[in-house]
């Protein structure tokens, strides 16, 4: 946390858990996702009783087409998502979940079937805590490289082998488990997910 | 800023070296985050800037909120401040820039969470009235929110600033001890009035639950943040005139965490209770979750 954390973020409303952070989960989803165009987003919790009055469908739909919480568009994600042929499905569920504000979203990409579970933790903070069933802690995208094409197999501890086996090589790799220098010097496509740049030919 | 468990610190240091509480911040900021001054400062005039416009665009609203609940406070006060001027041109200013951004927040508008968006009305309501009474600069400003964004650090490391986690005494209740802080600062007090402004804010809402009616940012929450903010003017004034906080501010934000803890879960943001359970709470609730689809087709 840093005081940038108390004045901001500067985000679209309603609400910073319900609405910003739902941003922020379905923007995970976008970077992990390529070509699919159906979703399937199930709410629990708090986001399952009140996500009509905080928008938080326009929220996470928006966060799926790849805006950020600070983007007018979200008031109007669900029409643009129907626009762009997207087929996006909201289920509210009566389960109760670690956190109350969880969502769930589901899509298929080349056969193989993705499920992210997130968790709006307040303030706009989010954590991802399950990708493909396995475990996991992510606060912050930011954290994150995903390497493309790496067919020489040259990273060995990626953190998502569902992924490797999904996206013909695409791994999502924590930045403590490879170095900026190593991936330069092996010449491997890669996109920065806190600058969202893209190196090498991606 | 992790090295500051307490205000008290914070103002300790301030104190002892002659300097602003703005002057730590910004120092222990940039040591926590690893980025120059310069940097730090455009940072937060990014911010800065973002809750000016969004003061503008409040009170441009023309949309209602997605629930239908609200959609002309804002133009309803504007109307009356041409007319009539009760309590000072400041004061009117104050309320309505409090009600155009809280407004525009709840009508899916861009807004700065300070530090909620719940709570989002509370600091710019006071910075730009004051700035155009008293003809503060733009620098003299960001300034104060940097000072904001410090107090508010320390109560959200100690307490909380979340409605879920604390009630509205940690969203509405901190904005106006940060503005309260800051508009102490603005006006040359020293860093000790800086807490005694801040503790007089939070001890003006310990207690105080969140109860949004159909679990929305909306009411009372809009209306919550116009108090906040005149709570946050007087703190301010009582500290500027030597008067100091008997109870201590660390032991305030300490009693609002004791508070916020014990409080039933049904007036944590959860919609069932309070004025959210009330017969006209429960039929407005009704109406909006029962007609499942309007927000969902716009």
């Amino acid at each position: 946390m840093n005081v940038f954390d108390i004045v901001g973020p500067i985000m679209i409303g309603p609400s910073s858990s319900h609405t910003a952070g739902a941003v922020k989960i379905g923007y995970f989803c976008h970077l992990l996702s390529s070509d699919a165009k159906e979703f399937s987003i199930t709410f629990y919790g708090s986001f399952a009783k009140t996500y009509q009055g905080h928008c938080t469908d326009r929220a996470i739909i928006g966060g799926i087409l790849g805006y950020l919480p600070n983007d007018t568009r979200i008031r109007n994600a669900i029409l643009k998502s129907k626009e762009l042929g997207y087929e996006m499905k909201i289920i509210t569920s009566e389960e109760k979940p670690s956190h109350p504000n969880t969502a769930k979203i589901q899509w298929y990409e080349n056969n193989h079937k993705f499920e992210v579970i997130g968790q709006s933790v307040g303030g706009g903070n989010i954590k991802i805590i399950s990708i493909c069933d396995q475990k996991t802690e992510i606060t912050s995208s930011d954290d994150y490289y995903i390497i493309k094409n790496d067919s020489k197999n040259i990273i060995k501890h990626y953190t998502f082998k569902h992924i490797q086996d999904s996206y013909n090589n695409m791994v999502l790799v924590h930045k403590k488990e490879v170095t900026l220098d190593f991936l330069v010097e092996n010449k491997l496509e890669f996109i920065d997910l806190k600058t969202r740049s893209n190196h090498g030919k991606i | 800023m992790e090295k500051y468990n307490t205000l008290q610190e914070m103002i300790g240091e301030a104190e002892q070296r002659s300097v602003k509480l703005s002057d730590i911040i910004i120092e222990a900021s940039c040591e926590q985050m690893q980025i120059s001054e310069k940097t730090f400062l455009n940072l937060m005039k990014i911010n800065f800037e973002a809750m000016r416009n969004s003061v503008i665009e409040g009170k441009n609203i023309e949309d209602e909120s997605p629930s239908g609940l609200v959609g002309d406070i804002t133009s309803s006060m504007l109307k009356f401040n041409e007319s009539k001027n009760i309590f000072g041109k400041l004061f009117s200013n104050v309320i309505t820039d409090a009600l155009a951004v809280s407004e525009l927040n709840a009508c899916m508008g861009c807004i700065v969470a300070a530090p909620t968006a719940g709570s989002c009305g509370i600091l710019p309501a006071l910075l730009f009235p004051i700035q155009k009474e008293h003809n503060f600069t733009d620098e003299q400003m960001i300034r104060a929110t940097i000072c904001a964004s410090g107090v508010g650090y320390i109560i959200a490391k100690n307490a909380s600033i979340a409605g879920a986690e604390g009630g509205c005494q940690a969203e509405c209740g901190s904005a106006a001890g940060m503005s309260a802080a800051a508009i102490v600062e603005l006006f040359g007090g020293t860093a000790q009035m800086s807490g005694w402004a801040c503790a007089h804010a939070l001890k003006s809402f310990l207690g105080l639950v969140c109860d949004p009616v159909a679990g929305l940012v909306e009411e009372p929450c809009i209306v919550r943040n116009v108090s906040s903010a005149v709570v946050a003017m007087s703190s301010a004034q009582l500290a500027l005139a030597n008067i100091k906080s008997i109870i201590p501010v660390d032991e305030v934000i300490y009693t609002m965490k004791e508070i916020g803890d014990e409080m039933d879960e049904k007036y944590k943001e959860t919609a069932l209770g309070g004025l959210a359970t009330t017969k006209t709470g429960t039929e407005i609730n009704n109406k909006i979750y029962g007609c499942k689809n309007k927000c969902s087709n716009k």
